[in-house]
């Protein structure tokens, strides 16, 4: 199969994924709750014009499958309703949140992969030793670790009594007169723990996965052959072992990137961090269901489109693969 | 046998459920130019006698004793540094090339140029690629198909990659593991005949690996009859084939069909190895033999030397 | 006397299984916290019972630091926290081991069905797998929490119902992989019924893969109850440490400092899921041979 018809298929699939997920959000939000006006056009929130304008919109006083094909299109168009809290249409305040928590995700994953895939690697290079019993023990510890309530503690610790880190928000509240390069440094003190909480947990799972997975892989027979060709095994472990098992750590990438989701929204909670994390939040606190609905939607979008990258990477770096 | 001279190899494994007793005393050789045979079935240890020479052993090997002299030096007592200069350049291996001996994620060229820039760092890319596609044509390879992967070629010809990458560093020895094993019979015939070939061509000598004593019959000039840990039978081709002194030998001999003689019945040897981890104090045969002596299953019976070309460790030739 | 026979006398499996588990370090940690952990909370809150309305009489009382009264120091509205912190454990291995037992179920007979059958079904039910596998989980059960109520049970269910998917997979390759070596479908050809080869021949092999990852999959329960507790979802009649922490989070207690009232509820989570994570791993070690140190 040429690689073109390879992503051709795998757009397909993404297509067919995200429109299943659409479904699946109109069938949670519009169809089992029973009466959708009560959720979206709650009564008393919004001026009776607006609650019009909703009921045209999205055509609640029409059958299940007319709603249904109303619900698409205003998808596609991005008409995601008007939020309960802030009176605003739910698109404008996700485009406004939605750059803060990409920009934590990205710092975190750096930091996830560097530290976790590097520890992973020394572990199985040494298994059985001391260095892969503590290494193992330490990453275990950290996956049992809940997000929030690390978050809680580095507060604790960090923020309250070395003050050394600011605890809360993007950045320092009033200061408004700051250069570029100031205004990059304050965000940075303010994601730094952020940061780290987040990182902390999934480092744990990135390194047992890199770990276990580069032991099966150093038992392939290609490895041995290697080995009998003379390779130190420094070469053996970088040339014929990580290659391969680059392919289901790309594969946990994937998986990694639905964890940290759910990490960032107690991570930007915990830290008040003006993202889609906390925005979700809120609108649990205020049962906000339009935010609830659209949040949750572009939250699994994200997720199927991370995994239909981490497919097509894995196209260029794994041979076989194209012969499916 | 200044070639290659093995004594006393003793190797146990560590497992959770005890030590296994892999190779318990085996002693053999090699002569310039000669091709051996180290047959029996699966578990007797000629895999683990054979990858002890270039020391490729699992971590969970441990070598009690013995000596392993390649050129009148130890191969046990050299470091691991020394061992990986003498991989590939002096001792080769063939593995199965059927499974995944390859690795899938690098192409054919790719693997078989590597072992050259390691032994020969100087060389120069022109060099190396010349003679890893000579090699392959030598194989019988097209070279225009060096740069696909491994899962495109098919079995028959990726044992034929492995062949030629063995010789790519131009070693001394070479030692075949199961080289045939999977591939169907008129492959194998053809793989085995490369084998010949080359053999001659290169002036090499070869440990040749198999459960299959047709393939040895054919191949070797002489062989060792391995079981559960130690040698049975040992001695030159055309001896230990024609009068089998050992009855494991004898046994083994007529479970293959002989496409000559007349329609015989073809007997297995009923029962199965012993347990390795506890093994039993007397002959290791002892429990599916068909003749049993009474001092078989207590006392452990030595090499007998009987023409000059074959010797077998069985209390029956010592009355 | 010689014992030739050829191999080693069939331990029963449990019994080797336990001693492999007892002997690898991180197994035997795992198992002693579980103790630990079952006697904390299920001696705990008989000897020192808990009782919500016990409240404080005096602002002094309230979020105070550890004292000989009261050993962990109170909460926002002066209760005991050595207390409560009993108290919340009962709920969150309850919840924890039930929703456990729904999502092993599914993912079981999931995984055992496609594996086995293939073909059209098998295709269909993977199709649904994948697709759970996708979504993203916190947000998942947050949603249907926020739709569904937070009662005890409807948080069981929404656990339950929407982690099967990782055991679905693994119980599918795993009995893929059966059939081949069995050969399943000459067996069939034969005339066995299908209740019988399951039983019989793919079963016995499927078991101890879906035990070592049941344990993993209560770590993962646990803490999934915790986090959803914690954002507020968790059930408002009975108090688990999730709960616990959602009521300090509010009050502030990380801004003033309050470490009694977020340490222990918070410990107790780690203590348990980390129980439920060493013995899963260990166990996950020993019954996938490939992972196996000698």
């Amino acid at each position: 199969m040429l690689r073109l018809e390879f992503i051709v298929k795998k757009i397909g699939q993404l297509v067919v994924t995200i429109f299943a997920v659409a479904s699946f959000n109109f069938l949670l939000f519009r169809v089992l709750p029973g009466d959708p006006i009560r959720l979206l056009a709650r009564a008393g929130r919004l001026t009776p014009e607006a609650i019009d304008r909703l009921r045209q919109l999205f055509g609640l006083d029409q059958s299940v499958v007319t709603q249904y094909l109303y619900y698409l299109r205003n998808l596609a168009t991005g008409e995601l309703g008007i939020s309960f809290t802030y009176r605003q249409p739910v698109i404008e305040i996700l485009q406004e949140r939605i750059s803060n928590t990409l920009l934590l995700l990205a710092t975190s994953t750096v930091i996830v992969l560097i530290i976790g895939v590097s520890a992973g690697m020394i572990a199985a290079a040494r298994r059985g030793s001391k260095i892969d019993s503590s290494l193992v023990i330490t990453s275990l510890v950290f996956w049992s670790l809940p997000t929030f309530w690390t978050g809680l503690v580095l507060i604790i610790i960090l923020g309250v009594y070395f003050h050394a880190l600011p605890i809360s928000g993007m950045s320092t509240a009033g200061a408004d007169n700051l250069t570029a390069f100031e205004r990059i440094l304050d965000i940075g003190k303010h994601i730094l723990l952020p940061t780290i909480t987040l990182a902390i947990v999934d480092m744990g799972q990135f390194m047992l996965i890199t770990r276990s997975t580069l032991v099966d892989v150093l038992t392939e027979d290609y490895i041995l052959t290697a080995k009998a060709k003379g390779l130190p095994s420094r070469k053996v472990l970088w040339n014929h072992g990580l290659p391969n098992a680059l392919l289901p750590i790309l594969t946990t990438t994937a998986l990694y990137v639905s964890l940290i989701v759910g990490g960032a929204i107690q991570v930007e909670t915990v830290f008040s961090w003006p993202g889609m994390g906390r925005l979700m939040y809120d609108a649990v606190l205020r049962r906000d269901y339009p935010i609830l609905e659209a949040s949750f939607f572009f939250t699994a979008a994200t997720v199927i489109l991370a995994n239909f990258i981490t497919d097509i990477l894995y196209m260029f770096i794994d041979p076989r693969v194209r012969e499916a | 046998m200044s070639f290659l001279d093995i004594k006393n190899l003793v190797i146990h494994f560590k497992s959770q459920m005890g030590n296994v007793h892999a190779v318990d005393g085996v002693s053999f050789g090699l002569h310039e130019g000669e091709i051996l045979g180290l047959a029996g079935e699966s578990g007797c240890g000629k895999t683990t006698s054979a990858l002890s020479i270039p020391r490729l052993l699992p971590d969970n090997a441990m070598i009690i004793n013995g000596n392993i002299f390649f050129n009148d030096e130890d191969l046990l007592l050299k470091t691991e540094n020394e061992m990986e200069h003498i991989r590939w350049r002096k001792i080769a291996v063939v593995f199965q090339g059927a499974m995944n001996a390859l690795n899938p994620v690098k192409t054919i060229e790719n693997q078989i140029i590597e072992p050259i820039f390691q032994h020969e760092p100087g060389i120069s890319h022109r060099e190396a690629k010349h003679r890893a596609l000579d090699l392959l044509i030598q194989v019988g390879i097209e070279p225009s198909r060096a740069r696909n992967y491994p899962h495109e070629f098919s079995g028959g010809m990726r044992q034929r990659a492995m062949i030629a990458m063995s010789l790519v560093c131009k070693p001394k020895l070479v030692i075949a593991d199961e080289p045939v094993t999977a591939l169907d019979v008129m492959i194998q015939a053809q793989i085995m005949n490369l084998l010949k070939e080359l053999v001659s061509k290169f002036n090499l000598s070869m440990i040749l690996i198999s459960h299959d004593l047709s393939i040895i019959a054919e191949t070797c000039s002489s062989v060792v009859i391995m079981y559960a840990g130690k040698i049975l039978e040992k001695g030159s081709v055309s001896s230990v084939f024609s009068h089998p002194a050992h009855p494991y030998t004898q046994a083994l001999i007529r479970a293959f069909p002989d496409i000559h003689k007349t329609r015989e019945f073809v007997e297995g040897i009923p029962g199965y190895p012993p347990n390795l981890i506890h093994p039993p104090e007397g002959c290791r045969f002892f429990e599916r033999c068909k003749v049993r002596l009474e001092n078989c299953q207590d006392e452990e019976p030595s090499m007998t030397i009987l023409e000059s070309n074959q010797q077998a460790a069985c209390h029956l030739l010592n009355k | 006397m010689n014992d030739t026979s050829s191999f080693p006398k069939q331990e029963s499996f449990m019994k080797s299984t336990w001693k492999l588990l007892w002997a690898d370090p991180k197994g035997r940690a795992g198992v002693i916290l579980l103790i630990f952990v079952l006697l904390f909370s299920f001696l705990g809150p008989v000897l020192f019972p808990f009782n919500p309305k016990d409240m404080a009489t005096t602002s002094k009382e309230i979020l105070q630091a550890p004292t000989a009264q009261h050993w962990w120091g109170t909460d926002e509205m002066g209760r005991d926290v050595f207390r409560a912190t009993l108290a919340g454990s009962q709920v969150s291995l309850v919840v924890g081991l039930m929703a456990t037992l729904i999502s092993i179920i599914i993912g079981s007979i999931v995984g055992l069905i496609a594996g086995y059958y293939q073909g059209f079904l098998g295709n269909v039910l993977m199709r649904i797998t994948d697709f759970f596998l996708v979504l993203p989980i916190l947000p998942l059960i947050i949603v249907l929490a926020v739709l569904f109520g937070q009662s005890f049970t409807i948080l069981i269910l929404v656990i339950g119902l929407t982690s099967w998917s990782g055991t679905a997979r693994i119980v599918r390759s795993q009995v893929i992989s059966l059939r081949e070596r069995q050969f399943i479908d000459r067996i069939r050809s034969l005339g066995a019924s299908d209740f019988r080869i399951i039983g019989v021949h793919i079963l016995p092999n499927v078991l101890p893969l879906i035990f070592a990852n049941t344990v993993l999959v209560i770590a993962g329960s646990i803490l999934a109850e915790a986090t959803l507790a914690f954002l507020g979802l968790g059930d408002p009649v009975h108090v688990s440490w999730g709960t616990m922490l959602h009521y300090a989070f509010i009050a502030g207690a990380a801004g003033r400092g309050a470490w009694w009232y977020l340490i222990p509820p918070g410990l107790g989570i780690v203590t348990i899921v980390l129980a439920f994570t060493l013995t899963g791993h260990s166990l996950d070690q020993i019954l996938n041979p490939r992972l196996r140190k000698y």
